[in-house]
Parts: structure tokens; C-alpha cells; sequence
């Protein structure tokens, strides 16, 4: 059965930004793209596309719905059968003095899917019509855990012709976790002309886990606030695309590194709740 | 591998006192360390223990020593990875026997310290329901040291079918960048001739099969098809049968691997290898390797009672220096990772002779010996970098291969992108003076005066030589080293590093009382090396001038060497604000900051009061201790075994045990990841050193040997045998009691505690006992 990338839009601009990116990656991957329209008013497809500014000769292989009601619980239902949900972070409302609107907040955090978030404001690398991010950056911990859950953005990068960076920053002590296989920066460095070489192969080939010879990797190590890190490297870098495990919860004190990147980032970012 | 089906777990330890180390299930993720924890070697070759059928997780290879090659773009010469000769691939029908997508009911792997071989054990159903019972028993023979075995046992448990085996030499395992496949077709043999690119250099695996069914309780012939296939990826053997459920059948399996350096024609050399074996070869070899691994292994190992863990720790110590060692020395020596994986290019660095040189010298000093004469083989080299820096005398390679000519990079980049400058091959000058330690070292142990005269004596002149041109005299009227590193790399191009200073002092001391041996008793041999080397008739008085007034550092109020001029001005950074720490303190300050401070990578004062221990009080011992572990950030894995010898010196067993355990425990602990590029070979050294002169409290000096036993609480007793000067002792500690016996044919001087004397005479048992604190010799 054909895989499928939900795209929910409400028709805002804001969530239309979405439209590129969703069918990206359904073009690459061979999947459905599967465009929700959450409205209470009824439309045809023609009025819906024009509505949405979508012209039929874009779309591939496609499905377009409609459905009324709350839209997190439409988007959350709809999501159940999809492998990819591609959506902007604001929608109708567009406050972008929030971090993303109040249904893309409850929709990624009760979502196990891989949630591409697009920012209104957000620039997208295009070749022939197709989003196609060039540097991927990808902040890894060491666990095994999130390395497993970043194989749905691997499988997309590995249809591009996008370089990774991996980006490990060192776990610090209150963060270790007790998962088997995990590490992090070596805690023995005899000689540091040999260790690095050696340690650098070993976590990609323990953490990143793409068996295509066309993808390069390379690591980068840093110390200290990850979001701090992650921003500077990425603006360094120029990095177009960035995707980041998380816990999926957005409570007080949690997910303080996400909520930064969130404000600051200007790239698309792709979620990935652990399981 | 994330589909794999385990209804088993990784675990280390297990408690069947058979299977001492075990690693049980399949962790892909882990899976390099696994192949490097339970890695096969004899010295000349070593292999990862990979899964025997291919898996992308896998990095299976083997590395031969003494096989560097340079390109004409790289930096330094390195150990090239040659084919993997363990490969195997079962198929029951048309299924190729996997861990990925079938169901292993049972898997596991061990290290068997009875024979010295690695077992693998797997009982694995297919998707068509088939039961297979596999095991896997690989080795390479300390007997002869071209020599590699591997025996498989299949018993289809609940089918009938046509099983295959393909068994062979893997060659993609192999760095082709480097290596030229020379196409040997043999008719009887599967076979390997390769040569290395821009090196030359050549080597040969053969591979010989046998194979019998074991039908039940008899054993009996059946038809099987059999050939042999050569692919520019390997050559192979294959074998097919039809299998009953419930018989055993065994392939057995006999490589061989020469090189050029064997002989000029390395294809013939491998042939007659087989040859000198009458009936069946692989049982012959197996169980002359299986006795000589019984013979290793029983006078280099030492039994605790009281822990069954730590005995484990030691015992894969043990077992990696037994295979490091065997066949090392002459024209190679024992790499910082071993023959076990590509990290550190196969460099041979200061732990071959600080580290692991002990254990040999009072275990096995033929090997000690051979490890010295690689060090006297790249003496020419050494000449060489001493001259490029400008100096006399030899300078030996802090990374050394072949040749002895320094291969330590310049540059580095690191992960974050910054490019460093790698000063070690430059500046960190002690290597030649630790070398002139171990050669006396061994001398002082064996008494080898044939050595000594004919090849240590030099070593010991050119690197005295070498370390009279790096001093200058200061206002002071003292003799001052400046711009080194010391082994704490933290702190690069310092003045007067007393570890440096201390280890130069004593090669003048040792080069100087070397020429008077000589000068005494073999005025010929000193004659003939003298017109060598040009050795003037002042150049020992030199030495001893250059001894005496040399800079150490010390106060002799506080009691403490300043580790180099300045240390006392850094700022102290207190390291328990930083614990519970995972990283590397450089890592958490940054290099430049570390460097402005008091943190240490590694020991330094301590090392050489480790080394010279009996030159000094408890009190200095004490109060160096005192304040150096405050400072250390053990950067390295070098020093923990160090400061748990110095710990149980100064009376701290505690603190010794728990840097004995995170000694013990670097490579087969899943903390670092980094034991996936090979063994640290120098850590399983470190854990005898810590054993022997920590716990144990074993001190060589000049009457003969001191035990001042320090035994944790967790232990009981240690029991092992050390060879002393022709002599060997066998010894039982415990915390209030020691037993020696020695055999041989010499009274020598045991000391029980310093210093409690007793001449020993062989076959008889002493017993010293602890009196109020006092060690008394039992009449």
C-alpha cells in the first residue's frame, strides 16, 4: 500500500506555506499526498483548489478531503492511517508572536508521527518544483532511542541530494539515560589525532543510520546549551532543514531546546516524538 | 538489524564458570565492540570476532603485523586491514542462516579460557520452522604463529534438508585502496595472494577444509559436493550434503597466513604448513595451540579469591596480552590498540613499553626481550629523528612503525572543525627515555647481560646522548629541559617537566652504570660499540654530571615536584564541582582554558614516583598523591591503572580499587563507544600493573623483589608467579599472610613489606606474616 503525507490547511496562507514541502516529499517517497481542508463550509474540489491556490497539474497521485469540526481531533484522526504530516505552524489566527498556533501545538504533542512544521516565514530551497533541502542538520544525543526515530527523516533525505550534519552535544550529567548502546563524547582521549577520527565513525555508523553511499555525514561535536548550539551552528552552516527528536511534551520547564529553536529558526523543522 | 527477533539480552557476566566472558544475544548497535572484546590474536596476526555471515553492522577484518603502507597523499605510514578469514555462510535449503530476519531461540558468544578459543553458540529457527544448533569455535594458534582455525558444527534439530556451507577468506573486508589482489588459483587450497600498493609488501591465506558427519554416537562417511570458488572478493570452499535431523556435522577448517617476511616464496611457506601435519591437520593444530594456550595462560594469570567478577576482568586482561604478545617483537611490536581494529593506524606508541612491557618481563621475558629488540631494530630511525630535530643520539618515534621514523601527524581536525597542531611526535621527548627505563627494567629482572651488552647498551647510549643535547645549564648551576610535554598533554611546551626530567636523569644514570658494567666485564663488546657509535671516553662522566645536578622540582619542605616550572601559578579548578562527569574536562573548558589551569590529563609526578617507587618515602608518596589525583581529570586511559597502583602505595585501597575497576572496565563497559576501533591494549597491561605492584604490592629492587600486599576489601587473595632474575616465584597473598615458593635452581631475596629480607631457596615454602603492622618472616 501506498504511504501517505497528510497536509491539513485551513486555507491561510500561513498554512498553504505547507503545500511545497507535503508534496515534496509524497513526489519522493511514492506516497499519497493526502490534502485536508478543515472548514465548516462546503465546497467542490475545483473551489476548494482554487480556494486553497492549488493547481491540479502539481498534484500526482493525491486525495482531498474535507472535514468540519475541531481541527486537532480532525488532523489527529486523519493522521492514524498517514506516515508524514507536513503543516505550518500558524494557521487562520497567524499570531507569530506565539511559537505556532494552538492546533499545530496539540497536534505534535499527541502525535507519534514525523510532523514537518513550516513557519510562515519560512525559506524553502526549490529545484524543478520541489522543495529540496541542501545541508540537513540533525542534533543527535547519543541514545539509541532517537537515532531509530530520526529513520522516516533519513528515508526522505536519502531521496535528496542533501549533506548532513550531524550535531552531537554532549550529554550533560543530569541528562544521561540509562539506555543500553547510548554514548556520548568519549570520556578517554589518549591521543586526540586518532581518537576523534575513530570516535566520529563509530557514532555515525552507530547513530546514523543511512546505508546509502551517495549520503554524507559528517559530526560535529560541541559542549553546552543545545539550543545555543544548535542555532549557531545551523546559522554557521547554512543549514536549510533541521530535525529534532523530542519527548512531545511542551509542558512548563520541558522542551526547552525545541521551544528556542521554534522562535529562532527559519528553516523547515521536522518533529519526532519518541516512542 | 531492528527486526531482529532476540528473546535474549545483552549481558556480560555470566556465572557458568566455563563460560567466563560472555556476551550473550546480539546488540547490533554495540556489535563493533563485541568484535574487538572478544578480537582473536597471536602477535603476528589478529582478528575481530565479527558474525561469521555478513551483516552491514558488521566491520570484520584482520590486521598483520608489520603490514604499514603510506600513499602518496597520506600523513603517515599505517597497518593496512587485510581479509577476514572467519567468514562462514549456512544455508538450510535455499535459506541463508541469519540473525536479521529469523528467530534466534539461542545466541551467544565467549571467550574460553581453558583452550584460548572464541566460542559462538546459536540455535536458530528459519521461516520455513527449521531448528539449527550452530556453534562456532575460532582461534589463532600460539603454537605456530601463521596458523588459524575454525571449526563449525551444524545439527539440524527437526528437518531433513540439503544444508550448504560456504567457508572462506572475505576479502572484502579488506582495504583495497591499499592492497592488490595477486589472483592465486591453488587446486587443493582457497586462497588469498596479496600484495600492499606503494609498500610492496606480500602475504598469502590459504584455507583447507575437512569434512565429517557424526551420525548420532558413530561417525560415519556420507556424499557430500565439495569445490572451491575464487571471486576478486574471496575464495572459498563449498560444501554440501543432505542433513538428518539429530547428526552433528563438522567442517573443519585450517588457514594459514604468510608473508613475504616468511620466506621469499610465502605461497610454498603456507603449503608445507599443512604438510607437517600427518592425519587430520585442523585437530592437530587446535591442540597444539590448546596446549600452548594452557601453558600461557597458567603462568601468566592470577587467581583472587573473594571476587569471581574481578576475576573475570583480569582473566580478559590475561587473555589479551597473552594473544598480544606471543609472536610480537623484532621487527614489530605491539600496537596501542593491538592487532584488533583500524583506531590508531597500528602505531606503536610509549604503551608497549610502559604498560604492557611489565607484565612481560615478569611473566614471559623472552617477549619482553623481543619487544625491546623491535625498539633496537628502529634504532636507525630514532638516529634519524633526533638529527631532523636537531639533536644527538636516538629519538624514538612517539608513533612508531616499521621503520622507527616519527609518523605522528602535524594537523588534526577535530569534530567541532577546529584544526589543532599535534605537538606529541615534536615535543614529547620522554619516549626515549621511558625506553631506556624498560630496557633496564628488563635487564634488572632477567640479569640477560647478553642483552644488555649487545643491544640494550646501545639504546641506553644514544638515548643518553639524546637527552644531553635537549638540556641546557641555567643560572642556577642546574641542568634544565625546556619546551616538552610530559605525558599530561593538557600542557603542551613546558619548561622543566618533571616527569621528563626525572626519566632523563635516570637514563644518564642507568646509560652511565651500563658503561662501567661493560667497562668491567666485557671491555671487548664496550670496545666494539664504542667505535660504532663514536663514543667518547668523557661522555659517561658526562652523564653522571648531567645525573646529579639535573632539575627536579622538588621541595623538600612540601615534599612535592612541581610538575613544571609554573604549575603552582595555574588557576585550581576544583573537579568534584564537575562529577558526576562523562566527558573530557578539555571538552567542558575548552583546550586553551584547560591549559591555564591546574587539571591534569593524566599521571605525571606520579607516574615516575610509580616507577622509582622505592626512592621514596610513604610521606612523598603521600603528599604527591594528595595533591595530583585532586587535579587529574583522567583524560586519558592511561591513568587510572596508574593512580590505583599509587593508591594502594600510599595505603588508600579503596580509592586503588575503584581505579583498578574503572581500569578494568574501558573497553567492556558500554560507556565510550571508542572500544569499537580495537583494544586498549595498554589498560589490560595496566589492570596487571595494578594487580601486581598496586594490591599485590610487588617492588623490584636491587637485593630482589619487596610484596607489601595491599588487598582491597573485596578480595581475599591473590595468588600468581613472577619470574625474577631465572627464578620463579609463586606467591600467595593474603591481606595478613604471604606464602612463596620458588623453583629454580638459586636462593634470590624476597622481602615481605619494606624492607624485611629473607634469602629463599627453591622447593622450600616461606610464610611472612603481619604482626602489629609489621611483616615477620615465619620460621
Amino acid at each position: 500500500m501506498k504511504g501517505k503525507v497528510l497536509l491539513p490547511l485551513d486555507s491561510s496562507e500561513a498554512s498553504i506555506k505547507a503545500f511545497i514541502p507535503a508534496k515534496s516529499i509524497a513526489k519522493l517517497l511514492d506516497m499519497t499526498l493526502c490534502i485536508l481542508h478543515i472548514s465548516d463550509e462546503e465546497l467542490t474540489t475545483e473551489e476548494l483548489l482554487d480556494k486553497l491556490k492549488i493547481k491540479i497539474e502539481d498534484l500526482e497521485y493525491f486525495v482531498i478531503s474535507q472535514r468540519a469540526g475541531s481541527p486537532e481531533e480532525v488532523i489527529l484522526e486523519e493522521s492514524k492511517s498517514c506516515d508524514y504530516i507536513v503543516m505550518g505552524t500558524h494557521g487562520k489566527t497567524c499570531d507569530t508572536t506565539l511559537r505556532m498556533g494552538s492546533t499545530t501545538a496539540k497536534v505534535i504533542e499527541q502525535t507519534f508521527k514525523p510532523v514537518l512544521l513550516i513557519k510562515p516565514d519560512v525559506c524553502l530551497h526549490i529545484e524543478n518544483g520541489l522543495w529540496s533541502p541542501q545541508k540537513t542538520l540533525i542534533p543527535l544525543n547519543g541514545t539509541p532511542g532517537s537515532s531509530e526515530a530520526l529513520a522516516p527523516v533519513m528515508m526522505f533525505i536519502a531521496k535528496t541530494s542533501s549533506k548532513i550534519d550531524i550535531l552531537h552535544i554532549c550529554i550533560s550529567p543530569t541528562e544521561q539515560t540509562l539506555e543500553q548502546s547510548k554514548f556520548s563524547a568519549p570520556y578517554y582521549e589518549d591521543y586526540l589525532q586518532h581518537e576523534w577520527a575513530s570516535w566520529s565513525k563509530e557514532f555515525i555508523k552507530r547513530f546514523c543510520s543511512v546505508n546509502k553511499n551517495h549520503i554524507k555525514a559528517s559530526i560535529s561535536l560541541f559542549h553546552g546549551d543545545p539550543a545555543e548550539e544548535i542555532l549557531s551552528f545551523a546559522k554557521k552552516n547554512n543549514n536549510d532543514f533541521i530535525a529534532v527528536v523530542w519527548h512531545g511534551t511542551m509542558a512548563h520547564l520541558r522542551a526547552k531546546t525545541l521551544k528556542r529553536i521554534l522562535i529562532e529558526c527559519d528553516c523547515p523543522l521536522m518533529l519526532i516524538r519518541l516512542g | 538489524m531492528d527486526n531482529l527477533k532476540l528473546n535474549i539480552f545483552l549481558q556480560y557476566i555470566e556465572t557458568l564458570e566455563h563460560r567466563p566472558l560472555a556476551e550473550k544475544g546480539v546488540l547490533p548497535l554495540r556489535e563493533r565492540e563485541i568484535e574487538t572484546i572478544f578480537s582473536m590474536g597471536n602477535g603476528f596476526i589478529g582478528t575481530r570476532n565479527s558474525l561469521e555471515e555478513p551483516y552491514p553492522e558488521s566491520d570484520p577484518g584482520s590486521f598483520i603485523a608489520g603490514m604499514y603502507v603510506q600513499g602518496p597523499y597520506d600523513d603517515f605510514n599505517f597497518l593496512v586491514k587485510a581479509p577476514d578469514w572467519t567468514s562462514i555462510k549456512i544455508y538450510a535449503g535455499d535459506a541463508l542462516l541469519n540473525l536479521k530476519d529469523q528467530n534466534a531461540i539461542y545466541h551467544s558468544r565467549y571467550i574460553d579460557f581453558k583452550r584460548g578459543t572464541i566460542v559462538r553458540e546459536w540455535k536458530n529457527q528459519d521461516q520455513e520452522g527449521r531448528i539449527t544448533d550452530i556453534k562456532i569455535i575460532k582461534y589463532i594458534s600460539l603454537a605456530y604463529k601463521n596458523e588459524l582455525g575454525k571449526l563449525l558444527i551444524i545439527k539440524p534439530e527437526n528437518y531433513s534438508e540439503k544444508i550448504s556451507v560456504i567457508t572462506g577468506i572475505n576479502c572484502n573486508a579488506a582495504d583495497f585502496r591499499y592492497l592488490l589482489n595477486m589472483n592465486c588459483d591453488l587446486e587443493n587450497y582457497a586462497s588469498i595472494h596479496m600484495k600492499t600498493k606503494y609498500s610492496g609488501k606480500e602475504f598469502v591465506i590459504l584455507q583447507k577444509s575437512l569434512f565429517f558427519s557424526h551420525c548420532k554416537e558413530y561417525a560415519r562417511k556420507i556424499d557430500y559436493y565439495y569445490d572451491i570458488k575464487n571471486f576478486y572478493d574471496g575464495s572459498f570452499e563449498t560444501f554440501e550434503w543432505k542433513a538428518e535431523p539429530g547428526n552433528n556435522y563438522l567442517i573443519k577448517t585450517l588457514s594459514c597466513l604468510c608473508t613475504d617476511k616468511d620466506s621469499r616464496t610465502p605461497v610454498k611457506t603456507a603449503i608445507s604448513a599443512y604438510k607437517k601435519y600427518e592425519r587430520d591437520f585442523f585437530d592437530e593444530s587446535y591442540i597444539k595451540h590448546g596446549n600452548k594456550w594452557r601453558e600461557r595462560f597458567k603462568e601468566s594469570q592470577i587467581i583472587l579469591s573473594g571476587n569471581e567478577y574481578d576475576q573475570k576482568l583480569i582473566d580478559f586482561a590475561v587473555y589479551h596480552l597473552i594473544t598480544a604478545g606471543e609472536f610480537s617483537g623484532n621487527t614489530h611490536s605491539v600496537p596501542a590498540r593491538n592487532l584488533s581494529g583500524e583506531s590508531y593506524k597500528g602505531h606503536v606508541f610509549w604503551d608497549t613499553e610502559m604498560y604492557l612491557l611489565p607484565f612481560f618481563v615478569f611473566t614471559k621475558p623472552e617477549i619482553a626481550k623481543a619487544l625491546l629488540m623491535y625498539r633496537y631494530n628502529t634504532l636507525d630511525g630514532a638516529r634519524k629523528n633526533a638529527l631532523k630535530e636537531g639533536f644527538k643520539g636516538a629519538s624514538f618515534a612517539w608513533e612508531s612503525t616499521d621503520s622507527g621514523a616519527e609518523e605522528a601527524p602535524e594537523l588534526v581536525m577535530l569534530p567541532n572543525g577546529e584544526v589543532v597542531h599535534i605537538l606529541s611526535g615534536k615535543y614529547e621527548n620522554h619516549i626515549s627515555s621511558d625506553i631506556a627505563y624498560a630496557v633496564w627494567q628488563y635487564w634488572h629482572a632477567t640479569r640477560d647481560d647478553n642483552f644488555l651488552i649487545n643491544y640494550g647498551a646501545e639504546i641506553l647510549f644514544e638515548t643518553a646522548r639524546f637527552c644531553k643535547s635537549l638540556v641546557k645549564k641555567g643560572t642556577d648551576g642546574l641542568y634544565h629541559i625546556n619546551s616538552v610535554i610530559g605525558p599530561d598533554e593538557y600542557h603542551e611546551i613546558v619548561d622543566d617537566n618533571a616527569y621528563t626530567n626525572y626519566l632523563a636523569a635516570n637514563n644518564f644514570d642507568i646509560a652511565s652504570k651500563t658503561y662501567y658494567l661493560m667497562n668491567l666485564n666485557y671491555p671487548d663488546q664496550l670496545k666494539i660499540l664504542k667505535e660504532k657509535i663514536n663514543l667518547r671516553e668523557n661522555e659517561p662522566e658526562e652523564w653522571n654530571l648531567y645525573k646529579e645536578n639535573m632539575y627536579l622540582g622538588y621541595d623538600p619542605e612540601t615534599k612535592l615536584y612541581e610538575q613544571f616550572k609554573g604549575f603552582y601559578d595555574l588557576e585550581y579548578i576544583d573537579l568534584k564541582e564537575y562529577e558526576p562527569r562523562f566527558i573530557p574536562m578539555d571538552i567542558i573548558l575548552g583546550r586553551a582554558k584547560t591549559a591555564q589551569t591546574q587539571v591534569i590529563k593524566q599521571a605525571d609526578v606520579l607516574m615516575f614516583m610509580m616507577l622509582f617507587r622505592e626512592r621514596f618515602s610513604k610521606e612523598q608518596l603521600s603528599v604527591n598523591y594528595d595533591f595530583y589525583e585532586n587535579r587529574c581529570g583522567h583524560g586519558s586511559s592511561l591513568s587510572p591503572s596508574i593512580h590505583s597502583v599509587m593508591a594502594s602505595a600510599v595505603g588508600k585501597t579503596a580509592d586503588a580499587y575503584r581505579y583498578f575497576l574503572k581500569n578494568a572496565k574501558i573497553d567492556i563497559g558500554d560507556e565510550f563507544g571508542n572500544a569499537a576501533g580495537g583494544i586498549h591494549i595498554a589498560s589490560t597491561g595496566g589492570v596487571w600493573m595494578s594487580v601486581a605492584f598496586g594490591f599485590a604490592g610487588m617492588c623490584p629492587v636491587e637485593k630482589g623483589l619487596v610484596f607489601d600486599p595491599q588487598l582491597p576489601d573485596e578480595w581475599n587473595s591473590i595468588e600468581f608467579s613472577i619470574k625474577w632474575r631465572e627464578q620463579t616465584i609463586y606467591a600467595t597473598l593474603f591481606k595478613n599472610e604471604i606464602k612463596f615458593f620458588i623453583s629454580g635452581n638459586k636462593n634470590i631475596f624476597l622481602s615481605a613489606g619494606f624492607y624485611n629480607w629473607r634469602e629463599i631457596s627453591p622447593a622450600v615454602e616461606y610464610i611472612a606474616f603481619k604482626n602489629n603492622q609489621k611483616w615477620e618472616w615465619k620460621e
